[in-house]
């Protein structure tokens, strides 16, 4: 089970129409990515989009009902023991033995891997404040995380897959994790593919971004080609009587999502370019247009929140 | 093997308070004596019974209890992903679950036995215990086959369970029909008397199960990983199809068992001959299963009777046999055979929804006579047709003391010895003719004043018969049609009696009352000649192996000494040694006038010691081994015959 480019180096994660169903139900439906070395992949959905299974299929715990899911160039679901020798996981929900102490649990993983970095775990820990001593399952959540964050990065793995790690974490758990990662990244290039609902605090790591919708990836594509592509249009129209009736005049930019508000118009849309702006901005009757650029979190609302349509009446 | 190791020792930390709480209940032994309730045990015992059961609690209890809870909680609650996240194989996960459920059971148990067994010096397996063992495996591969059942049970019941699929409905249909299954195997082969064969095949589905258990758990864990559902609906395809095929090659082993032919014969413990001819009621042990053939020591050509085969009667010639088969309450059928074709095929002559109580052909083989409780039926074997048919009447008095019908025919009529039920010790034998021909049932007489089960013999015509009382051994000559004694042979005081009638009418009895002697009698009861034999436990009367010279078998009940007797010149002369005559060895169950015919092959057949059939020539000593272990091998060993 090799990549499919034979030429370059196994990209560290791929999926290939990957489909998962349960009964009539489907969770995911042939998604298709890549995600190159050094990259941080920033996956993207709303509840039941499909993401934990996904990233089940990805680590190599769930097979996929068709298409395949490869780490390093190799099927996850045949190959997982040995992709997770370069892997490091941090689930959506800490999963450690809950009678463990965070000590028993970094010398339990020192048997796993040849490459365990114990002290290196010993001091994340330190600086998170976790006590090496008490049980697993008395910790708090936020410490829950950052353990399996210290050991998910105890042997400096190629790949680090974080399942929604900031999931229930208060800001300064969150913010510690993050700097965490960010941390990992600048010292060792590591690939990060996570998913997550915490939009703010990784849309400056993330270099790709993927967002599922019901099941398709809706997009696939670094994430300041898909900024750049992103804008918030507002503009009102002097020609209506209303000032707030549109007709075509966004169907250059592939709108997302166009509301009608007492000023006027407001628009996301997914194609901007400035010369077509421009030449928007010189039609007859568009008045105080103008263009902003979106944070990570409205462009996902935009995709994910609702379906394109446009509202009000046309002009 | 790092990941098993480190998953182990995982699970034995995480769970290691198992061992303080063992030591703690290690004390309570020592407090049970003075407990209520146990007045008249000796301290000792109890102390020891208690620490037993305590320990066997720990090892069992938590085998059970990690079982259902370790990797069925981990996997139910996704919990399992951690694992999973590692470079642990789904393998060396399960194998760590059981390994440290078994180390952690143990240990605890151990734990809690030692201070007893200290105290008192008991070693581990109380030596009690092991009388209780039935089962014949040794106990440490017992006790380590329940742990894997239980741990597997455990492990597949809460999986089925956290799982809560439609799939629990197929596991229960599919346990039960295992469990059938596994029943029938036992059943199949439990009522043949081979202990071992028994053994084995119970033995075989502990294995079995144990394996599948073994096997499914694993399968199941690296198919399933973290969904519950795939997990359960693998344990069960993987547990019930290593389950099904080992109890289909279970099946296969004994079917193929039931096949084995008169040359796997590896016992042989009972033979009859036929009257004439060379077909020989033969049954043994062939590939661990009781079993009965017809088998032809001239053509090698056998056939294999059903396991519930009884009363097999010969015609005169031979060339004809018939049985019924049928166990004790009935149903039963009666099969019928020719034995001189070239390809002897058996066809049911008569089916009966209730006991045939006797099935007895006629000289000829033609027509074949059976009885059930109140009916007696001529049938045509030919054909199956009903010759004559005539009720009997109820029997007055118990019924617990149950005796064999007997009979014969003589020429067109079927001559019916039937004993009436037991009153205070004392019965009466009815005889009854039926004539074929008007088909009328005539009472014409009965046998008075019978002390125990008697013993029928007759001579060819009918005309007499001999009759030996098992309980009292007293012996006389009736006439065959009325009952009405003509001699008394010998009162009571014998501790062994046999009668048999020569070719010429005469009869010998062998008889052991201080001494054995061969009796010589003439054909109306009047004695000619006692001859003496050496003193012995058991004897037989074999058959005539020449014109007034019988065969006689004297020691134990299948080692015995054989001796030619000349009934005419009262000589005797030691022929073979560890050899039984095999005439005479369903006396009890034969028509009474089916006695070899002077020099038929059945009077040269004897069962060896060794359990092997063998042929003796008593004019010369000459013999060979014909079915048993070492088929057709010359005989070396110690049953050597001896030469005149």
């Amino acid at each position: 089970m090799s990549d499919s480019n034979p030429s370059a180096s196994p990209r560290p994660v791929r999926l290939e129409s990957l489909t998962v169903r349960y009964g009539a139900a489907t969770a995911c439906r042939d998604v298709s990515l890549a995600v190159p070395r050094g990259a941080v992949y920033a996956l993207l959905g709303r509840n039941g989009a499909g993401k934990s299974s996904l990233v089940r299929c990805l680590l190599g715990q769930q097979r996929p009902s068709s298409g395949r899911a490869l780490l390093f160039g190799e099927d996850a679901w045949r190959t997982r023991r040995r992709a997770m020798e370069r892997t490091g996981v941090v689930p959506e929900e800490p999963d450690a033995p809950a009678a463990m102490t965070a000590r028993q649990l970094s010398d339990f993983s020192r048997r796993l891997y040849p490459r365990w970095d114990a002290a290196a775990v010993a001091e994340r820990l330190r600086r998170f404040a976790v006590p090496e001593k008490t049980p697993f399952g008395r910790l708090s959540k936020g410490q829950k995380g950052e353990v399996m964050l210290a050991l998910a990065l105890g042997h400096s793995p190629e790949l680090l897959v974080l399942d929604d790690p900031t999931l229930g974490l208060d800001v300064v758990a969150r913010r510690a994790l993050c700097e965490e990662v960010v941390g990992e990244l600048a010292d060792r290039g590591t690939t990060v593919f996570l998913t997550t609902h915490d939009l703010a605090a990784f849309e400056g790591l993330a270099t790709r971004v993927g967002i599922l919708k019901e099941g398709r990836l809706a997009v696939d594509e670094d994430l300041e080609a898909l900024r750049a592509r992103f804008r918030r249009i507002r503009y009102s129209n002097r020609l209506t009587e209303t000032r707030t009736a549109f007709g075509n005049e966004l169907d250059a930019f592939d709108a997302v999502r166009v509301q009608v508000r007492g000023w006027g118009i407001d628009a996301v849309v997914s194609n901007f370019d400035e010369a077509a702006f421009e030449r928007f901005r010189a039609i007859d009757g568009v008045e105080n247009a103008e263009a902003s650029a979106m944070p990570l979190e409205e462009i996902f609302v935009a995709i994910a929140g609702e379906a394109p349509a446009k509202e009000g009446a046309a002009a | 093997m790092k990941g098993f190791a480190a998953m182990f020792r995982r699970e034995v930390a995480i769970h290691r308070m198992v061992f303080p709480a063992a030591a703690i209940a290690s004390l309570i032994p020592f407090a049970v004596p003075p407990l209520r309730g146990l007045a008249g045990v000796a301290a000792s015992e109890a102390r020891v019974a208690t620490a037993f059961l305590i320990s066997a609690a720990f090892v069992y209890g938590l085998i059970a209890y990690l079982g259902a809870t370790t990797l069925p909680r981990a996997i139910s609650e996704r919990r399992i992903g951690f694992d999973f996240a590692r470079p642990v194989s789904a393998q060396a996960i399960w194998a760590a679950a059981f390994a440290s459920a078994l180390a952690l059971g143990i240990g605890a148990g151990l734990i809690a036995w030692l201070p007893t067994a200290l105290a008192e010096r008991t070693p581990f397996w109380p030596d009690a215990l092991q009388d209780f063992w039935q089962l014949g495996l040794p106990w440490p591969a017992a006790a380590g086959a329940a742990a894997i059942l239980l741990f597997g049970a455990a492990q597949a019941l809460s999986i089925g369970a956290r799982s809560r699929s439609p799939v629990l409905l197929a596991d229960l249909a599919a346990g039960v029909l295992a469990a059938a299954c596994a029943a029938l195997a036992i059943v199949r082969v439990g009522f043949t008397p081979v202990p071992s064969t028994t053994k084995i095949v119970s033995d075989a589905i502990i294995a079995i199960a144990a394996a599948a258990a073994l096997a499914a758990g694993p399968i199941a864990l690296a198919r399933g990983r973290t969904d519950i559902r795939t997990t359960h609906r693998t344990l069960s395809i993987a547990t019930w199809g290593i389950g099904f095929l080992g109890l289909l090659a279970v099946h296969a082993w004994i079917s193929w068992l039931y096949l084995g032919g008169p040359k796997d014969l590896t016992q042989v413990v009972s033979a009859k001959p036929a009257p004439t001819g060379s077909w020989t009621l033969v049954g043994g042990t062939a590939r661990g299963i009781y079993t009965t053939f017809l088998y032809d020591a001239a053509s090698r050509r056998s056939v294999r009777l059903p396991r519930w085969a009884s009363t097999v009667s010969f015609s005169a010639s031979g060339g004809e046999a018939a049985w019924v088969e049928g166990t004790f309450e009935g149903p039963a059928k009666v099969w019928c055979i020719r034995l001189d074709g070239a390809r002897p095929e058996p066809k049911v002559c008569a089916t009966s929804p209730a006991l045939v109580r006797m099935a007895t052909l006629d000289p000829s083989g033609r027509r074949l006579a059976i009885t059930r409780e109140d009916a007696l039926t001529i049938l045509a074997t030919d054909t199956g047709g009903i010759v004559a048919s005539a009720r009997l009447s109820p029997r007055p008095g118990p019924t617990e003391d149950w005796s064999p019908d007997s009979g014969f025919f003589v020429g067109d009529v079927f001559r019916l010895y039937r004993r009436e039920n037991v009153h205070q010790g004392v019965s009466r034998m009815q005889v009854f003719d039926l004539d074929l021909r008007s088909r009328r049932l005539e009472e014409t007489g009965s046998i008075d004043d019978l002390h125990g089960f008697p013993i029928l013999s007759a001579d060819r015509e009918g005309e007499r018969v001999a009759v030996v009382e098992m309980e009292t051994r007293r012996a006389r000559l009736v006439e065959g049609r009325s009952g009405k004694t003509i001699a008394w042979l010998a009162a009571e005081g014998a501790s062994r009696r046999q009668l048999a009638f020569l070719a010429d009418g005469r009869l010998a009895m062998l008889e052991r009352a201080g001494s054995l002697v061969l009796r010589v009698f003439s054909r109306n009861g009047e004695p000619i000649r006692t001859i003496a034999l050496p003193d012995a436990e058991q004897v037989r009367v074999g058959g005539e192996f020449l014109p007034g010279r019988v065969v006689v078998g004297v020691g134990f009940l299948t080692d015995q000494d054989i001796y030619a007797v000349d009934a005419d010149s009262g000589t005797t002369r030691l022929v073979a040694r560890h050899l039984v005559p095999a005439a005479g060895s369903w006396r009890l169950f034969d028509p009474p006038n089916q006695s070899l015919a002077p020099g038929a092959p059945g009077t040269r057949l004897f069962l060896a010691a060794d359990e092997t059939l063998v042929e003796l020539d008593p004019s010369t000593g000459t013999r060979s081994r014909l079915l048993g272990e070492r088929e057709g091998a010359e005989d070396r060993g110690r049953a050597g015959g001896i030469r005149p």
